[in-house]
């Protein structure tokens, strides 16, 4: 008496439980199940839970029946514990009065099998709702990229911009100025100061078309022009990269062996031997400098370009056999060797 | 005669500044280039009294950091720093470089010759301060300078956690700080604000 008291207390006890609950033995066979948990199924599969395993497979190949549909997204909040995926699953549905239900079946021990039914309807919200937020923050994260990387181009054109609005203005006063001396008959009077005017806004105007483009090749020229200016010719053997990245890091060293070359051994030629072999570019810098030296401290210049090359996964190696020699080596980019880009 | 070295990547701006120069009877032009990294090559056999730098110059160099470079060998060369950039810290960074003035391009009232005239007369010309930005429903000058070191750091993509570490604060004050911003501007999360604020460029992480 006391038993079935005690089993019917059990039963009540479960059926009270606002989710769904089935434990069964691992064949199948249901050994305890609650109401909500019968309910449940019953609305997806037509019909109670008669044997665990044959109810699983049916809820795994569910197929939506109009009174529920199987969620399937990959942001479902899953359980994070779970990380054995084959005593551990889990499956959604939403049901025709767009509550959310997971399912999920664990093996308690080597004899039992549960299956819990949970409503995660507002969980399910708020994850669709971080999923939605992820992807526009994703969105964001992309333009303030592309805004970053463009802002100096960007800030460039609001200068031209600008300065052509000036130039627009000195015209619109050039005008006005020589119609006024034209009305007034004053045109002899004013000729110096208006044809200065003219003069300057058209100088300023034929400037324009010149200013959208900056040369590509200013990266070479100019810190050659510059080194020439200060009495240092730089003289390149063999084929420059053609890459800018790898240009850039290229004439970071040049510019580092010049000011040193000048600054300490007034040297007034700067020799740049370019080769290159498997991996990639091998460069060696040195001068013709008076000093000779068998070993130098690496001072900031040194080093900060040591840091950079080696952040980019180029290398540095100071060489003082006399003079100073600076040894690159700067590796193919992946993507340039990938197009063939070695030239 | 004053020599002087433009440092300016925009031909117009460049081009504006070298015929100023060239109506000038005190200054005459030394060499005019577009990258700030040739700065220094450029003053290596002390013909250089006067630079014009501007701080984003060709291929992404700062003016700011080649200024330091060239204070730091020859620091009787006088420079001024150009910039069209509201970036609030350009003027502190200036400062400690031991630049010698600083001229707005669009937003100060003063002739840039009148600048290098009294820069040259030993004056130390500065803007009183940065120029007034929007951001939201703040103005830049609202902004706390801790604030500023945390959009600077928002802006160049770090955690939170690694804020904390960067400036020597507890997680929870990074997450006060912002929430503080985030109510000033009106903004709903940090990527609107370093939006607006890098848009705005009131904050450049690269200079």
């Amino acid at each position: 008496m006391k038993k079935n008291t005690s089993a019917k207390m059990i039963k009540k006890a479960i059926d009270s439980y606002p989710g769904g609950i089935c434990f069964s033995a691992l064949d199948g066979r249901v050994i305890l199940v609650n109401e909500k948990m019968n309910q449940l199924v019953l609305e997806l599969t037509g019909h109670t839970i008669l044997n665990e395993k044959a109810a699983w497979e049916e809820l795994t190949n569910f197929a939506n029946n109009g009174k529920a549909e199987k969620l399937t997204q990959s942001w479902l909040p899953k359980d994070t514990n779970n990380e054995n995926g084959s005593t551990h699953q889990q499956l959604f549905f939403r049901f025709s009065d767009s509550s959310v239900w997971r399912f999920e079946l664990r093996f308690l021990d080597s004899n039992t099998v549960q299956i819990e039914a949970a409503k995660i309807t507002e969980l399910y919200r708020l994850s669709e709702e971080l999923y939605e937020n992820t992807i526009r923050l994703q969105e964001m994260q992309k333009r303030q990229k592309a805004l970053l990387d463009s802002i100096v181009e960007v800030n460039l054109n609001k200068e031209i911009l600008a300065a052509k609005m000036h130039i627009h203005d000195e015209l619109g006063h050039c005008l006005l100025a020589t119609t006024k001396a034209i009305t007034e008959d004053s045109l002899a009077e004013n000729a110096v100061v208006l044809r200065e005017s003219w003069s300057s806004t058209i100088r300023d105007f034929s400037n324009i078309p010149m200013a959208w483009t900056v040369p590509d090749s200013s990266l070479q020229s100019e810190l050659l022009q510059v080194a020439e200016l200060i009495g240092c010719k730089v003289v390149f053997l063999g084929e420059q990269p053609t890459q800018r990245k790898t240009l850039q890091l290229l004439y970071a060293a040049i510019r580092e062996a010049l000011t040193n070359a000048v600054r300490h051994a007034n040297a007034t030629e700067l020799m740049v031997k370019v080769e290159q072999n498997k991996q990639g570019y091998y460069i060696e810098i040195s001068d013709n400098g008076c000093v000779s030296v068998s070993s130098i401290t690496e001072g900031n210049g040194l080093s900060a370009l040591r840091q950079r090359l080696e952040q980019e996964g180029a290398s540095l190696k100071v060489l003082c056999d006399n003079g100073v020699s600076l040894i690159v080596n700067i590796p193919f980019d992946f993507d340039e060797a990938q197009k063939g880009g070695r030239t | 005669m004053i020599q002087v070295l433009v440092v300016e990547d925009s031909r117009i701006t460049r081009d504006a500044i070298e015929s100023q120069i060239a109506k000038s009877e005190k200054y005459v032009l030394y060499a005019s280039i577009e990258n700030a990294a040739n700065a220094e090559i450029a003053c290596l056999r002390g013909h250089v009294d006067l630079i014009l730098m501007d701080v984003c110059t060709a291929d992404e160099e700062s003016g700011l950091k080649a200024a330091a470079k060239i204070k730091q060998y020859n620091p009787k060369i006088k420079i001024i720093i150009m910039t069209s950039m509201p970036e609030h810290s350009f003027i502190q960074k200036a400062k400690a470089c031991g630049c010698n003035g600083f001229w707005y391009k669009e937003y100060g009232s003063t002739a840039l010759m009148e600048v290098c005239d009294r820069v040259m007369n030993g004056e130390f010309v500065y803007p009183e301060d940065t120029p007034v930005i929007r951001i939201g429903y703040s103005n830049s000058t609202e902004f706390t300078s801790r604030e500023f070191d945390i959009i600077r750091e928002l802006a160049q993509g770090r955690k939170y956690e690694e804020i904390a570490a960067d400036l020597d604060i507890t997680l929870n004050t990074v997450k006060y700080h912002i929430k503080n911003i985030l109510q000033k501007t009106g903004y709903q999360n940090t990527l609107q604000l370093v939006a607006e604020v890098v848009e705005k460029r009131l904050i450049l992480p690269k200079y």
